[in-house]
């Protein structure tokens, strides 16, 4: 399946960037408000017109549209749909990922009971709290079957503890589906918890990229 | 808080007016009679044919508003504002040109289709003065719905088809709905454009609206009011449509118990 690879990619905001990622890996992209992380992840989800090149392993994805992708990504925003319940936006994220009708209902409820939430199936996401609504999220764009998961900023409107957990959840859902993952943050702690590495985005351009322990020096603990 | 009293009773007074006019056996006679039959059901479906033509070409031009940028997008929205300030006889000017005895009304006549001065002129008149207000609140409606969620959809595998029947057009719903009642409602009440393009002929291209000013005419007020009562009645009722809409479709809760089927 391979990892991800960015060529001279560039639009309003990027200014050339390349990036590479290997199968499996974790990356944490870290930097300032506006530096434009969001930016590169709408243009791996195919969502940002661009120059330069993307490809998913050995393929290159450039002229596919988002639909055809396979990237499971969480918005900043969530974007639940709220016009459905709960099980109703994993479904979609099943229809998508074109699991048979029969199979949905029972692989939503097991992707809801995997992200913790699974009581609340039936509720719609005006009624559940920030952390169950970004649970459903990560539910959701897991429901696509992605090979590649891009996370927009996934604990910034939580509080720390909330934000822990959910963090050791998608650290865990990493590990265990083997997926590629990209993660925007601007908490350096959150970078140093979870990245295998990590890319330093100012001005539209990576300008670091490496291992936490050198990128992000002395904030890693020894 | 008097200027809300005055407007009130402003509405109060003038339909008080209506129905104290006529002693209800006047009414119900008057409801009976056949030329106040014809009209209604000359009304009913001739909106409904109108508003329904001005849905299926006013909702896709308002999602393509709504959604596309494109060079001189200005003017067009411009070009497509501006029938709503147009007086409706006016427009029904403008149709009597195209539909009359030159251009594409001679073409039409040609292929047995006359449109001036017919019940199908009716239809189109209406549906040409509902098209506009169509446009307008299907933009709002499409516009209302955040791209963002557009986008997640795509991001879930669904193609740009897919994404506006099962996310853009419920999320939309509500003001869809209002769309098309608003629309139905404007094309119900036409008076100026169908009185130009198809005339005002007793039992033939006899609307509600168009009996109402025949029978003014020919000194018969009770029939005049009679009519004027019945659109009152179906304007009324479909204000209760949008107002039991606005509560229902696209709202979220009559989807949210089911889930969505799998």
């Amino acid at each position: 399946m391979g990892g991800l690879r960015l060529e001279r990619v560039r639009n309003k905001v990027l200014r050339g960037v390349d990036l590479c990622v290997e199968q499996g890996q974790m990356l944490v992209l870290v930097g300032p408000s506006g530096a434009g992380k969001t930016s590169l992840l709408k243009v791996i989800a195919g969502l940002m017109p661009h120059k330069g090149r993307v490809w998913f392993g050995s393929r290159d994805v450039t002229a596919l549209s988002p639909h055809r992708r396979r990237v499971g990504m969480l918005f900043q925003e969530l974007a639940l749909f709220p016009h459905l319940s709960v099980m109703g936006n994993v479904i979609m994220g099943l229809r998508g990922g074109g699991v048979p009708r029969g199979k949905r209902r029972s692989l939503a409820m097991e992707l809801l009971e995997m992200v913790g939430i699974a009581p609340l199936a039936m509720r719609s996401p005006a009624e559940l709290s920030g952390g169950e609504r970004q649970r459903v999220a990560l539910a959701r764009a897991l429901a696509c079957q992605p090979r590649i998961l891009l996370l927009d900023e996934p604990f910034s409107s939580l509080d720390g503890e909330t934000a822990g957990r959910l963090r050791a959840l998608v650290m865990r859902l990493h590990r265990q589906l083997g997926m590629t993952s990209v993660v925007v943050t601007h908490r350096v702690d959150h970078a140093v918890a979870m990245a295998e590495q990590v890319g330093v985005v100012r001005s539209g351009t990576v300008v670091e990229l490496g291992p936490p322990q050198r990128v992000l020096g002395g904030y890693v603990p020894s | 808080m008097l200027a809300l009293g005055l407007v009130v009773m402003g509405v109060v007074v003038v339909v008080g007016a209506m129905v104290g006019f006529l002693s209800p056996a006047q009414l119900v006679g008057t409801l009976g009679e056949a030329e106040t039959l014809f009209a209604l059901r000359m009304s009913l479906w001739s909106s409904a044919l109108g508003a329904g033509w001005a849905v299926a070409l006013g909702v896709p031009a308002g999602y393509f508003l709504a959604r596309r940028s494109f060079w001189g997008k200005q003017l067009v929205e411009g070009i497509v504002d501006l029938p709503l300030v147009m007086p409706p006889l006016v427009a029904g000017m403008g149709l009597v040109l195209v539909f009359g005895a030159s251009g594409v009304g001679r073409a039409l006549a040609r292929a047995g289709i006359e449109v001036a001065f017919s019940p199908l002129g009716v239809v189109v008149a209406q549906g040409f003065v509902a098209l506009f207000v169509v446009v307008r609140v299907a933009k709002a409606a499409f516009e209302a719905v955040e791209p963002i969620y557009e986008a997640a959809a795509q991001t879930l595998g669904l193609s740009p088809g897919r994404v506006f029947l099962w996310v853009t057009l419920p999320m939309a719903g509500r003001g869809l709905l209002s769309a098309a009642v608003l629309g139905w409602a404007r094309a119900m009440g036409e008076f100026g454009a169908t009185l130009m393009l198809a005339g005002a002929t007793r039992g033939y291209t006899e609307t509600l609206p168009m009996a109402v000013f025949l029978n003014i005419s020919s000194g018969r007020p009770e029939v005049a009011v009679g009519c004027g009562l019945v659109l009152l009645g179906l304007g009324a009722g479909l204000l209760v449509l949008l107002r039991a809409g606005a509560g229902s479709v696209g709202g979220g809760e009559r989807w949210v118990g089911s889930g969505l089927r799998g």
